[in-house]
């Protein structure tokens, strides 16, 4: 079935499939027998006990200057504190910037518009690779925390115990040296998990060896998720061999983070999917072999339709959620354009943007990707909830950097938001969280800390404060500096107001 | 050889370099960039004091690692740690088919797609070793792939399972298994835990098939199986911080992998049974003659063809037909490619060749009309080879390093490649706002097309920014001058107008002065004396040495490996058969023993 990308929504999700446990639990509900939560499949009975929520990330390249990003002149904002100001964005009307136009209109109600959080620290930072661990890249490459996108997938708040997705984290990147957007550190040694290049490897990790769950159930099922569970466990029977070299150990861990993903698609597989699973029919820009990415320049390989490939990726990731295939994502992407992805101006870091207005325009291409993906997940019922895919989700567009110039500023970041975390955030509005009617003049664009809205989005997908808290530089999660210190702009005090509560959720918009 | 060859400055400072490359050469350096951002070549002076090359004492062995400091074997004891691998995609493949015909690969053909290809390291040329959870996701589906393979044919069946797959009563047929093929696969008796699992699958509520095919699914996707993985013998108490003796079956694996990029044959695991590969000569015997078998030719050939750039055919079609003329080019690079290959493998295992021979020999194999024009001879029709004409010889002035996909010759795509693989020389990559810089310093077109290559490109990267790498790059490239882009020899280069019809002549000039590693220059009359460089000098056979050991250990070289590779030096310095050489560094003590320093 071929989907027209068009126009993705509920209506089309046209195949419900049903796995052999899920058959099973219908056959005893028709037999008017009770129906058997042990015999409900997996997801399913986690349904009836908790909603799910999902996390959709994604991260620019180049910065922009806010001016393009918010309303130009609020009117009579709201007070809701001494330093938060808030308006509704509906109330603007048509289009609220250069950015965001009237294409933006139906999920309104459902985002965030926000304005005034900055990185601690601000010292020059190069590119900055941790924005999504709270930190500035000082030294390019801190040695402490770990990004959200990691956090989350290792959480049990996300992920509870016997949890089966097919892959616990998807990230993608357009390959330009943007999967350094994603890490862990641990005993001063930073690692990157591995990223996913091309819509067919996507679908490859989601959906490949998903059979229709209508199907006739084996007569004798193939023991893979034996097999497979006992290949983990010898892998596991090595962690500890002090015949193990360093190197030898790096393998082992890679090689147990790639069978855990087997196992769950296995899982996902034979326990059975969402009530309204669909295996995709995708039309793919970049195929499974070659660097379809890594060397754009190559015709052979090069992708030539962008935005097509990013359609179709957002249109996996709401079939995903539909299916519960996954519930992270990280969408780290210098590109910029519907162009083929080259090395020339189709896609790059913050030097490569050359005014203020094309910075703009230039987000704006990723930032209507993630519109597409809002959109889809509004006009799709959660299979496991209540309301919509976006109102049991958590989507964040933000940028490596704050101002557009090469500046390499981390402060006034972007951040709009989509979906309501399950519940946990307010939506709807423009926030302005600068500190314009407290502080001087000078620190006037910071407002807050902008880990703070990461810890929010970590507490709308159920990481508890004590587990993110671990994931920083010794003072909770990310780092909290209170000064700034950046281009001869020097505030020794910018964020002393909030020693006291920088691990906390950003207010306002955190009403879980 | 004509040439000065003069000991100067060595290191300078290591600075992020600019390059000046068109954007071909910049796209395709930016890939080989990677490690070798940092490097002293390009910003140490370059002096010269006349002394001549040739006439010097052999110099001690001293190739470099990228910014390090000269090798030095202080203690032959040491040996750096040896990684255990995962197979490579070539070795699955081998592997597979190697015990169950090529229909297995046929038969998992989609899944082992999924494997990214195997590769050389553009800067290091150690093969490049990664495992992403998209390769350890394809593993299950290569493993039931060849396990249905197997178990749909009585024959195969039959080969894997014992006689008794093929009766009514099956019992016993899993003990066959374990106590035969099973050892093939895993390269080693299964252990009591595996044994057990094994007979767990087997006993499933099944046909007897279904259950085969259980078992040997799951030992194909055993981390034992496609992970090369060294633990020694459990209750061995020579253990220290060092490391630990190998066990029999993983010195077989070890020096199987190594020689034929395949799993241990029945010999080779019949003399780990007998406890017959603990003696240095046991160990030799088996490497030499698994070097002898169509693996082991492989596997040298690729790893020689990859060294001297003649392992990929370029695309000559596009060449103008006033540069073609009077050569035949349908298949011509196919046949470069292959004339190539057969040149190797009858150099190093047919005469045994020397290192040295490997780069003087003037023996042709080529049949292609188009070749042999090339080479200057008549067509090979028998075994005999014929003998190129000219300046012409050995393995690094072949067509397939030589050619180019334009009219012109890509000087710089020469010297880059040169400097890197033959010279072990570091080029950092390029950068592209020099880059972009250098693109307004062109020639006009109608003025660069009545230039010579040689001149056009020289002012294209006379600014000094350029010149930190050009200096290096470009004199090594205006030595190969003397080859056309089909790489055929010529008196002097043809000028073609925009639509490629010839519109004068430039003359030739293949003199330079070659900066070397060392921070030295080579003075050279042409390439035949750049190569003979690389044959006769201590730097040359160092290089040469170096990448040896890559190609063998799979990884790059650290100082606790000088030991081994300046034996390797010794033996090419000392003329001895490459296939000695090879054979003693694969065999040598190391073998024997699993390292457990840091890298």
């Amino acid at each position: 079935m071929r989907r027209n990308r068009q126009s993705v929504g509920k209506e089309q999700i046209k195949k419900r499939w049903v796995s052999r446990r899920q058959f099973l639990a219908g056959a005893g509900a028709a037999l008017t027998l009770p129906p058997l939560v042990s015999l409900m499949p997996e997801a399913t009975a986690r349904a009836a006990t908790g909603k799910k929520v999902r996390a959709v990330l994604y991260v620019g390249y180049c910065g922009i200057d806010m001016q393009h990003l918010v309303p130009a002149n609020p009117t009579v904002p709201t007070q809701a504190a001494p330093d938060i100001l808030h308006k509704p964005l509906t109330s603007f009307g048509g289009a609220i910037s250069r950015v965001i136009d009237a294409d933006f209109a139906p999920v309104l109600p459902k985002m965030n518009l926000i304005h005034g959080l900055s990185l601690c620290g601000g010292r020059y930072q190069g590119h900055n690779a941790t924005v999504l661990a709270g930190t500035h890249s000082q030294g390019r490459e801190p040695t402490f925390g770990r990004s959200i996108d990691v956090v989350m997938e290792k959480s049990s708040g996300v992920y509870a115990p016997g949890d089966v997705v097919a892959v616990k984290a998807l990230r993608t990147s357009d390959g330009l040296g943007s999967t350094t957007m994603s890490f862990e550190c641990s005993g001063g040694v930073r690692t990157q998990p591995s990223f996913t290049f091309g819509d067919q490897n996507i679908f490859n990790q989601l959906f490949a060896g998903l059979k229709p769950a209508d199907a006739e159930p084996e007569a004798n099922p193939f023991p893979d998720q034996m097999i497979v569970d006992r290949v983990l466990d010898d892998l596991h029977a090595l962690e500890n061999n002090r015949r193990l070299s360093s190197a030898d150990s790096r393998i082992l861990e890679q090689y147990i983070s790639g069978v855990q993903e087997v196992q769950g698609k296995i899982r996902a597989n034979q326990l059975g999917l969402g009530p309204k699973c669909e295996v995709p029919s995708i039309a793919f820009q970049a195929n499974t072999s070659g660097n379809s990415w890594q060397f754009p320049w190559n015709t052979q390989w090069g992708v030539k339709d962008a935005g097509a490939l990013y359609d179709n990726i957002m249109d996996m990731i709401q079939l995903a959620f539909v299916c519960d295939l996954t519930r992270v994502v990280l969408i780290s992407n210098t590109h910029w354009s519907n162009q083929p992805i080259s090395s020339s101006s189709d896609g790059g870091i913050h030097h490569d943007c050359a005014s203020s207005e094309l910075a703009a325009d230039r987000q704006k291409w990723g930032l209507k990707k993630m519109l597409r993906l809002a959109k889809a997940l509004d006009q799709t019922s959660d299979p496991f909830g209540d309301g919509t895919l976006l109102d049991n989700s958590s989507m964040l567009w933000t940028n490596e950097l704050g101002a557009w110039t090469t500046a390499h500023s981390t402060l006034a970041m972007p951040a709009v938001t989509f979906g309501g975390g399950g519940g946990y955030f307010r939506t709807g509005n423009y926030v302005d969280y600068r500190q314009g009617p407290l502080a001087s003049s000078t620190k006037k664009e910071l407002g807050r800390p902008y880990k703070q809205l990461l810890q929010s989005i970590m507490l709308s997908m159920g990481v508890p404060k004590s587990e993110y808290m671990n994931y920083g530089d010794g003072k909770g999660f990310g780092e909290f500096v209170q000064g700034i210190d950046q281009f001869g702009y020097v505030v020794g005090d910018a964020f002393a107001p909030y020693a006291g509560t920088h691990n906390d959720a950003l207010p306002f918009l955190s009403i879980g | 050889m004509g040439g000065d060859k003069v000991w100067g400055k060595t290191h300078g400072k290591y600075a992020f370099h600019g390059s000046c490359l068109r954007r071909a050469d910049s796209m395709r350096l930016f890939a080989l960039g990677l490690a070798l951002a940092f490097s002293s070549a390009c910003t140490g002076t370059i002096e010269s004091n006349g002394a001549a090359a040739g006439t010097e004492a052999p110099e001690p062995y001293k190739a470099k690692i990228p910014g390090g400091d000269d090798f030095v074997c202080t203690d032959p004891e040491t040996s750096s740690a040896s990684p255990s691998l995962m197979l490579s995609k070539t070795q699955l493949a081998n592997t597979l088919e190697d015990l169950f015909g090529a229909g297995a690969l046929e038969a998992a053909s989609a899944d082992l797609g999924r494997l990214s290809d195997e590769t050389f390291d553009d800067v290091t040329h150690a093969r490049t070793s990664s495992l992403e959870n998209s390769k350890v996701g394809a593993y299950p589906g290569i493993a039931r792939a060849v396990a249905h393979y197997v178990v749909t044919d009585d024959a195969r069946t039959k080969v894997v399972f014992g006689d008794c797959a093929l009766g009514a009563d099956t019992t016993g047929c899993i003990d066959t298994f374990v106590g035969g093929f099973g050892q093939r696969i895993l390269r080693r008796p299964l252990t009591a835990r595996e044994q057990e699992f094994v007979g767990l699958l087997a006993g499933q509520a099944a046909p007897f098939r279904d259950n085969a095919e259980a078992v040997l699914t799951y030992v194909l996707q055993s981390p034992h199986f496609l992970w090369r993985i060294e633990l020694g013998e459990a209750a061995d108490d020579s253990e220290d911080d060092t490391g630990f003796a190998l066990t029999p079956y993983e010195v077989a694996t070890r020096i199987a992998f190594d020689v034929t990029d395949s799993t241990p044959d029945t010999d080779l695991l019949a003399a780990a049974s007998a406890d017959q590969l603990r003696e240095p000569s046991d160990i030799e015997a088996q490497v030499r003659r698994l070097l002898d078998t169509a693996r082991g030719r492989t596997k040298v050939i690729n790893n020689l063809a990859h060294w001297s750039m003649t392992e990929t055919p370029k695309d000559l079609s596009t060449l103008p037909a006033a540069l073609t003329d009077g050569v035949d080019t349908a298949g011509l690079t196919d046949a470069m490619v292959d004339e190539a290959r057969r040149f190797i493998d009858d150099e190093v295992f047919t005469k045994q060749a020397t290192f040295k021979a490997l780069l003087s020999s003037t023996d042709s194999f080529a049949e292609h009309p188009g070749l042999a024009a090339v080479y200057g001879h008549a067509p090979v029709t028998s075994d005999a080879p014929a003998t190129m004409a000219g300046r012409r010889a050995g393995l690094l002035l072949r067509s397939p390093s030589l050619t180019w996909t334009g009219p012109r010759t890509s000087i710089i795509h020469r010297g880059v490649d040169f400097q890197l693989r033959v010279l072990c020389n570091e080029i950092p990559q390029p950068n592209v706002d020099i880059v972009s810089a250098r693109e307004e310093h062109a020639l006009p077109p109608e003025e660069e097309r009545l230039a010579s290559n040689r001149d056009a490109v020289a002012y294209l990267t006379s600014s000094d920014a350029c010149q930190g790498c050009h200096g290096t790059i470009n004199p090594t490239g205006f030595a190969l001058e003397a080859f056309d882009s089909l790489g055929r020899w010529r008196e002097e280069e043809l000028l073609l107008d925009e639509s490629g019809e010839p519109i004068g002549t430039a003359a030739i000039d293949t003199t330079a002065s070659i900066p070397l590693p060392d921070g030295t220059k080579l003075d050279v009359t042409g390439a035949a004396d750049l190569v003979q460089y690389v044959a006769d000098s201590a730097d040359g056979n160092a290089c040469f040495a170096r990448n040896l050991f890559r190609f063998v250990a799979e990884r790059v070289e650290t100082r606790a490996d000088d030991c081994r590779i300046q034996s390797v030096h010794e033996s090419l310095m000392s003329d001895e058969p490459l296939v000695d050489v090879l054979a003693a560094l694969i065999a040598d003590q190391s073998v024997l023993r699993k390292t457990m320093g840091v890298n």
